[in-house]
């Protein structure tokens, strides 16, 4: 318990650093376009997550894990049960940035800043390093976790406060709906310390991955590493944002 | 499909007699079944009674014969006490058939009418159009409490015609992201027979059943009357409702709630011990559950991943 004590004192310190990030405090104030820019280039990350998903299924060994994780990715791609294919949340995505005033070709045509495309290589390194681990397995579910739904819930979150003067979290005369954003700012998030999920209610997917990690959290030497893991993964979400405040006007060097 | 003779079926003396004979413990022969049946409900027949009871409905006997026959019944039914052996007999059929008669009187003013050995399809769907098209006092309403409802379509078309002719429709699913739903799959994955169990995905199963209620919404003009939500906990019964009419069913550890056995209940009995309990119960679930709509041409499944979430 005093493991998971660490890790979850850990993760609430880099939550709020990300929340205190120079661009995230200045979310209220962006202009609308500089908005949008940020998230088209962001939108680069979660086309990524696919793969990186894929990726840790192969790599895992435990077969109640990969199927959580398989599980989580196939949501990402629902069908109904007839097998009717229905709009994947990419398309959500996209649509989201639509309705909020993008145009298709500023989605489409805007190429990943080198920033970005190092970011999503540099994340990519960072799980291919945890096959030479001996903590192999807790930490390609650590990485999953923190890099891939609790970050990623705290960074939708942090959005979420201009993104809901377009987009509503539910069905209005007045504003779409958002489809893609607030959907994953909730069901992606921590939720809760690790070791204290409950079985009542719901699971966010950061929590379905919580119970997997604290049963391979079960030495100091798997604690640490996953530790590491976890600060790397924020790092690497700090230093994205980072390439938007490098000049008074955030999001300049991100344009073509 | 009916696993246990209706509760009721002694309704008199005679037919109790009849029944009694046949029963494969005492195999009393068709003349000696006949002597039997001689017995008078009201104690205090002597043996010469019932000889002339016998003659008149009968045959004529001689008295020795009928004796040795009666001696027969004896032992088939074990009476072998002290003293006279006629008065234990009807002792013995007495009290059978007042503990019997006692026992259907209280199944009946409990509401317990039938058992079935498993989900009686049709008995249902007529349950529900004889609630839509009758003219009685049973409130106008259907529940069914189910972790996912396996017959579900064969009544989407009753549940189309209860919203159309004003009969409110509530519907108590489990939430398929549940933990509880997961230890349910797991169950009857682990205990099940081997049949249909061992695939099952209570997850797609409640998705399928909302994609059937989002049909019915579709096409119904009146789809405000269809009530649904989702409740994250472990039922211990199924419940099927319509009116005064119920269904229940225990969730075994080996089967689906419909392929085990079925109490068929009125709700309107005397006693309310079974029927004011499973109501109870049922509000309570349902007070506790979260509203859900598949609305049609939306992107519902947003709105059902987070339903316990925030």
């Amino acid at each position: 318990m005093a493991r998971l004590t660490s890790l979850n004192t850990l993760e609430q310190s880099l939550i709020d650093r990300l929340k205190s990030h120079p661009l995230m405090q200045e979310i209220p104030t962006i202009p609308w376009q500089d908005l949008l820019s940020i998230l088209i280039q962001r939108r680069y990350l979660s086309l990524s997550i696919v793969n990186i998903y894929e990726f840790v299924i192969d790599a895992l060994i435990d077969e109640p894990i990969k199927k959580t994780v398989r599980e989580i990715l196939h949501e990402e791609y629902p069908r109904t049960t007839k097998g009717v294919p229905l709009p994947s949340h990419r398309e959500h995505l996209f649509n989201d940035l639509l309705h909020m005033g993008a145009t298709a070709e500023m989605i489409l045509a805007t190429p990943e800043s080198p920033t970005t495309r190092r970011i999503r290589n540099e994340s990519h390194q960072l799980l291919l390093s945890c096959l030479k681990s001996n903590h192999r397995q807790a930490g390609l579910v650590a990485l999953l976790r923190f890099w891939g739904e609790v970050l990623v819930s705290v960074e939708y979150a942090c959005f979420w406060k201009r993104i809901s003067e377009r987009l509503a979290d539910r069905h209005t005369e007045t504003k779409k709906r958002s489809e893609f954003y607030y959907f994953h700012m909730v069901h992606d998030s921590r939720g809760s310390d690790v070791g204290h999920e409950n079985i009542l209610g719901g699971l966010t997917h950061s929590q379905e991955l919580a119970i997997h990690l604290q049963g391979l959290i079960q030495s100091e030497e798997t604690l640490n590493y996953c530790l590491g893991l976890e600060e790397t993964a924020f790092q690497l979400k700090h230093q994205f944002y980072d390439q938007f405040t490098r000049s008074i006007h955030p999001v300049l060097h991100t344009r073509p | 499909m009916l696993i246990m003779e209706p509760l009721a079926t002694a309704t008199n003396w005679t037919q109790f007699l009849e029944d009694l004979c046949q029963r494969e413990e005492h195999r009393l022969t068709r003349l000696e079944t006949e002597v039997v049946l001689c017995l008078k409900e009201i104690p205090g027949q002597t043996k010469s009674d019932l000889l002339d009871i016998y003659i008149e409905s009968y045959s004529y006997i001689e008295e020795e014969a009928f004796t040795q026959r009666l001696k027969n019944i004896y032992k088939k039914f074990q009476v072998h006490g002290p003293g006279q052996k006629l008065p234990q007999l009807h002792k013995f059929a007495h009290d059978h058939y007042h503990k019997l008669k006692n026992q259907n009187g209280f199944f009946s003013s409990v509401g317990l009418n039938h058992i079935y050995s498993q989900f009686p399809k049709e008995r249902f769907g007529d349950a529900i159009d004889q609630l839509v098209d009758g003219n009685d006092q049973q409130p106008k309403e259907v529940d069914i409490l189910q972790t996912f409802a396996p017959n579900l379509d064969d009544y989407a078309r009753h549940l189309g015609r209860c919203l159309d002719q004003g009969v409110r429709v509530r519907i108590l699913l489990a939430w398929p992201f549940s933990e509880a739903a997961k230890l349910r799959e797991m169950v009857l994955k682990m205990y099940g027979d081997g049949s249909i169990e061992d695939e099952i995905s209570i997850r797609d199963r409640v998705f399928a059943n909302l994609e059937t209620l989002e049909q019915i919404i579709k096409v119904s003009k009146k789809s405000e009357l269809m009530e649904i939500r989702l409740y994250d906990t472990l039922p211990s019964l199924a419940i099927y409702r319509t009116g005064n009419y119920m269904l229940a069913a225990p969730f075994l550890h080996g089967s689906l709630a419909v392929n085990t056995f079925q109490l068929e209940l009125s709700l309107d009995s005397s006693n309310q011990l079974i029927a004011h309990t499973l109501r109870q119960d049922f509000e309570l679930m349902w007070k506790v559950a979260r509203f859900f709509r598949p609305e049609p041409n939306t992107n519902w499944r947003n709105n059902l991943k987070i339903l316990f979430t925030h």
